[in-house]
């Protein structure tokens, strides 16, 4: 392992997040272990789009074997090659297709986490579209002429998307808001660019547009997105989508039918290369893609383009079709990934590791005996115990890690998306006292 | 039995091996007999160990494990003197602040199990610990321990005290308390009586784990407060009613003190904060508050000492501007001095609405202060000819025209509605060419505005007052016939086709407009007859001299600005009549291109002037940058910490926006260092402050 440091505060959001059972943000190449072949295909993939042309790839693995830790991973990757990633979980209120407000719901979140390299942690849709008006600027300035007319002129470009022309109004708006001073205006082209206007009388109002961002032109407005942060100097623009199974799991065949419609649009325009500098990348698990009454396979046009490669089985594999699987983590796998952890928690001090590699097959025996095989097929609740684990023995160097082993406690997850709905809520006024509080040896 | 340590109480003074430390605190033990082994009171001072006073050996360095026996005679003596001497110095080796800080952890775990007394002193030992926090917090992994024992006690306190008594922890300190704890606050107010108090609801919605702290908490955090708890308070008087489930949680404790055990708290809790209604309302209040507070704290951002100005009062929401603000009363004076309860227009001076306050420049109204008194007014439902946000000019000496909106006002001109007072503009200065616009040409201009497609009815309504302002002697017709003078011939050629363009839009032309188009034909130098070689011939029915009857149009393709061709041609829908996608695009780039063409014959000034050169010196160029962006890096040097407000004068100086430039200079420090040079208040954990990792600046400069 070699000792190059890891930054504190990369090291700290690392260990924060994974102790809070949540997947980083950023630093995610400090701990991932396998999957050399998925990586290269998504590589392969981000060049495409870089150099104009488009890609979506269904992400399909068992719950816990770490689809969202890959999104995010493959996320870091295409902001390193300059592409502006935008990424949303899928939930009751947030779908591909809708009628009541949840495609708006979805791309408002996908606005709002918002990356680019030099602000990876989300929010940067005002930072791509200054950089856009910075250059309008400059061009301006070179030409003698007024900046307006510059971005007027560029944005030319769009009109041929669908809510190109207000889409080219809105930037301008933000522009002139800047310009003016008028911080109203330019919060109201944020909002817009944001999908936060719900009708468009208030969208008129504030800013003389006749359209807003609605449920059905969320998928126009992204690839509006894709070719705006083009002009703005990015790469291209990466759409990660997780938690699909949400999709799978809305009772109206009607509703999911129209968000698997919703998907193949988007399948087509890639395979077609009508989409340009764009890239879909969805996460679920394989009931969401193969259940053929609700999955994707429901849907005839869907699973004859999604089909999976015949030959691949029994250890072979193709990463070239648009389904890439991701298998669950090996107990070897597992063990590199505890060295990766007590390596990162050390900050990357070789010398400042907190138990020797002992621990580490001890620490895996331990939690077999608890769960058996789970705790690193799906491994979220076994990372969690491991850094508790460390933690304690930073605080206390001279403590034993054998004797805390017997402390660490595992469950067997359950997968929430096969847990039945919650049972209707009782009220109750009872709540807990002193008599209560209770200790425990670690 | 093993006697157990003996607290000294905060008010009790105690003498130590001769040093006398006053405020207790500590514990005291001696290992022996029917008592406790050193392993079981590490931090507990033995009076009977041997202790040596020497100021010069302070700074000598301890280890952990830390013990009191287990230190030197001389370290022993150094850390009675600590305690002694306050317990504040700042030099103090971080180890003894351990000691101390484990005596006050074994106070808050064990003797709080069964003893009243120790009880009572949480909230105390609470505070010194905090008091610690601020001495010491610097250490990494003293505030780590020290925040974890603060999050322990605000749980202790929830679960032990009536929660009423207490107050909701400040959202702006939530990283030194437990969300735990609020959340059995709040599971406690739930059980009590089903309902959250507003307080208490909004620490929670702003401490939410992974919630995003909204700009405008960041800037205005009082405002913002104030904001929430208003429109939490008038929805819901008596607080936000909620379904209580009853969900076990536990809540975990690792002491720092090696000799205490992990402590689990097991709550058998009612919870709220899984409620997806109940979240639904919460995080939907903060992001309306979020939104609503989100041009004021832009520009609080960019000026902070304009949070009095004219300017900051236009952009506040309604909630937090008082009613006898002294500029609201003026305002309310003018309008009911002027229009009373009539809808208008009315023309009043220009001079009146000085009343507002001073403006920026003492002898006119310069654009800002106009903006702010149009945005002030539009806020009291009240319109505003001309108006600076929909292209007008800025207000000189002269009259102004003021209008009751009955219809929603829109605060930024629509392609159409530039395009249609541009038109009215040319309408009115050919009416005006004898010298004044009579009635009837004004009732004529008046139908001229009804008459025009497009538009929404709040933008005829401001149509008809910018008529007014025209017809009161408005029109610089000089000024106008130099400008379109100014124009080339192909563009003029241009204006009147869009013009034409423009009055037919509706499929019908009046035969009044024939006579206004060939007057602004005249003006604009092109031949008023050519305009009957693009209408076809009216049919037999019709009569030129019926007013009422209207023309049936041929008009030829608008000329190609833009290629309009569209890749999606699914239809557009309303009220069961498809939209014809291409018409609307045909539409709307005509109305862009009128506005743009006439916007420098109406412009307020002589002409929109391309951005200034900025006066940067010569600066060697940074790794890839321009030379812009290469001199704000150079220019960053100046400080280590730089305000929003400026960092974004130093970015207008340089011709830069302050957002983008910041994301290209970091892109380029990356690239080239593998580091961040600016770091915002995410990442620097600085709420005001931009801080510049000088270093980064110094590699990216190399």
């Amino acid at each position: 392992m070699n000792d190059t440091p890891i930054r504190p505060r990369e090291r700290d959001a690392l260990i924060q997040s994974l102790r809070a059972g949540v997947v980083p943000r950023s630093g995610q190449q400090h701990i991932q272990v396998g999957r050399l072949g998925e990586v290269t295909a998504l590589m392969r993939d981000i060049d495409r789009i870089a150099d104009g042309g488009s890609a979506a790839r269904f992400i399909i693995g068992d719950y816990g074997s770490g689809k969202t830790f890959f999104l995010h991973l493959i996320r870091s990757i295409a902001l390193g090659k300059k592409l502006v990633t935008m990424h949303a979980d899928l939930a009751p209120d947030r779908r591909l297709q809708a009628t009541g407000g949840q495609a708006r719901g979805l791309y408002a979140e996908l606005t709002r986490n918002t990356a680019t390299k030099a602000k990876p942690d989300g929010g940067a849709l005002g930072a791509v579209v200054e950089r856009f008006v910075t250059q309008a600027l400059t061009t301006a300035r070179e030409q003698g002429t007024s900046t307006e007319s510059v971005i007027r002129q560029r944005m030319i470009e769009l009109h041929e998307y669908v809510g190109g022309y207000d889409f080219a109004d809105v930037i301008t708006a933000y522009w002139r808001g800047h310009d003016t001073g008028n911080e109203q205006l330019k919060s109201d082209a944020v909002r817009w660019l944001r999908g936060e206007f719900s009708t468009k009388t208030e969208a008129k109002a504030a800013l003389g547009v006749r359209t807003i961002v609605e449920d059905r032109t969320v998928y126009d407005q992204l690839k509006l997105l894709a070719r705006f942060v083009r002009m703005a100097g990015f790469s291209g623009l990466l759409i990660c989508w997780d938690e699909m199974v949400n999709l799978y799991k809305l009772t109206s065949a009607q509703a999911r039918a129209a968000n698997y419609e919703q998907v193949l649009r988007i399948v087509n325009d890639s395979l077609q290369g009508s989409s340009v500098h764009l890239g879909f990348l969805f996460g679920g698990t394989p009931e969401f893609l193969t259940d053929s009454r609700r999955g994707l396979y429901s849907y005839e046009a869907l699973q004859s383009r999604l089909a999976e490669n015949a030959f691949a089985t029994n250890g072979l594999v193709d990463h070239s079709g648009p389904v890439l699987r991701l298998d669950n983590l090996t107990r070897e796998d597992f063990f590199v990934l505890l060295g990766k952890l007590r390596h990162v928690y050390a900050a990357g001090k070789t010398s400042d590791h907190l138990v020797p590699d002992e621990a580490l097959t001890a620490f895996m025996n331990h939690c077999y005996s608890q769960i058996g095989d789970v705790y690193f097929r799906s491994p979220r609740k076994t990372i969690m115990e491991f850094l508790q684990l460390l933690a304690v023995l930073e605080n206390n160097p001279t403590a034993d890690w054998s004797g805390l082993l017997g402390g660490v406690r595992l469950e067997p997850e359950v997968n929430p998306d096969l847990e039945p709905l919650p049972e209707t809520r009782e009220p109750t006024t009872t709540s807990a006292d002193d008599s209560e509080l209770a200790t425990f040896r670690l | 039995m093993e006697a157990p340590p003996r607290w000294m109480p905060p008010d009790e003074d105690i003498t130590v091996n001769g040093f006398v430390i006053s405020g207790g605190m500590i514990h005291t033990s001696v290992p022996g007999a029917g008592l406790m082994s050193y392993d079981q009171t590490s931090e507990c001072i033995d009076p009977s160990l041997p202790v040596v006073y020497n100021p010069r050996e302070f700074d000598q360095r301890i280890h952990p494990p830390y013990s009191y026996h287990g230190l030197s005679p001389v370290c022993r003596g150094t850390y009675l003197a600590w305690l002694a001497g306050g317990r504040w110095a700042q030099d103090a080796q971080i180890g003894y602040v351990f000691l101390y800080l484990h005596g006050l952890e074994r106070r808050a775990i064990v003797d709080a199990k069964s003893s009243s007394t120790a009880r009572a002193e949480l909230p105390l030992i609470d505070a010194e610990v905090a008091r610690l926090l601020v001495i010491y917090g610097h250490d990494r992994s003293f505030r780590r321990a020290a925040m974890e024992l603060r999050g322990y006690l605000a749980t202790r306190l929830v679960i032990s005290q009536d929660v009423t008594t207490l107050s909701p922890p400040d959202p702006a300190a939530m990283g030194t308390y437990p969300f735990m704890a609020l959340r059995i606050a709040l599971g406690r107010f739930a059980a009590r009586d089903h309902r959250l108090p507003a307080a208490w609801v909004y620490s929670w919605a702003l401490s939410r784990p992974g919630i995003e702290v909204p700009t405008a908490l960041r800037i205005c955090p009082d405002d913002f407060r104030r904001l929430f708890l208003k429109r939490l308070n008038n929805r819901y008087p008596s607080g936000i009613p909620v379904t209580p489930t009853r969900i076990p949680t536990d809540f975990r404790y690792q002491p720092a003190n090696p000799s205490l055990a992990a402590v689990r708290v097991d709550l058998g809790q009612t919870d709220v904060t899984t409620d997806a209604e109940t979240i639904g309302v919460v995080t939907g209040l903060v992001e309306e508050c979020a939104r609503d507070l989100d041009p004021y704290a832009r520009l609080i951002s960019r000026e902070p000492t304009s949070s009095t100005t004219l300017a900051a009062l236009a952009v506040l929401p309604d909630e937090l501007i008082a009613d006898d603000h002294p500029v609201v009363i003026a305002a309310r004076a003018l309008v009911t001095r002027h229009l009373g309860s009539d809808t208008g227009p009315v023309v009043i001076d220009a001079d009146e609405l000085r009343a507002f306050g001073a403006f920026h420049a003492t002898d006119r109204m310069s654009k800002p202060d106009a903006m702010a008194v149009a945005q002030l007014l539009g806020r009291f439902g009240i319109g505003m000819e001309p108006d600076v946000r929909l292209g007008g000019p800025t207000p000189g000496n002269g009259p102004v025209v003021l209008f009751r909106a009955v219809h929603p006002q829109a605060a930024t001109a629509s392609a159409e509605y530039a395009a249609a007072a541009a038109l009215l503009h040319l309408a009115a200065a050919v009416a005006d060419a004898d010298g004044e616009i009579s009635e009837s040409e004004q009732a004529h201009l008046a139908e001229q505005v009804v008459a025009t497609p497009d538009l929404s009815d709040g933008e005829r309504e401001r149509l008809s007052a910018h008529v007014a302002w025209l017809s009161a002697g408005n029109i610089e017709l000089d000024r106008i016939t130099t400008r379109l003078a100014n124009l080339t011939t192909s563009a003029r050629a241009q204006v009147g086709e869009l013009l034409v363009a423009t009055v037919v839009a509706d499929g019908e032309i009046h035969p009044n407009e024939i006579i206004t188009l060939r007057g602004i034909y005249t003006l604009l130098g092109l031949d008023p007859d050519s305009l009957y070689a693009r209408f076809r011939p009216p049919s037999t029915t019709t009569t030129d001299t019926d007013p009422d009857r209207t023309l049936n149009l041929f008009v030829e393709s608008p000329p190609d600005l833009v290629d309009t061709e569209t890749t999606d041609d699914r239809p557009l829908e309303v009220g069961g009549t498809v939209l014809d996608n291409r018409a609307i695009a045909d539409k709307h780039a005509e109305a862009t291109a009128l506005a743009a063409l006439l916007s420098s014959v109406f412009a307020d000034d002589e002409e929109i002037p391309p951005p200034p050169i900025p006066d940067i010196d010569e600066t060697e160029p940074v790794s890839g940058l321009d030379t812009e962006h290469s001199a704000f890096v150079h220019r960053l040097g100046e400080r280590s910490v730089w305000s929003r407000a400026d960092m974004t004068a130093l970015c207008a100086e340089l011709g830069l926006i302050i957002e983008g430039a910041i994301d290209t200079v970091n892109e380029a420090a990356i690239d080239a260092v593998g580091e961040f040079l600016i770091e915002d208040h995410v990442t620097s954990g600085n709420p005001d402050g931009l801080q510049i990792d000088h270093d980064i600046r110094k590699e990216l400069l190399v």
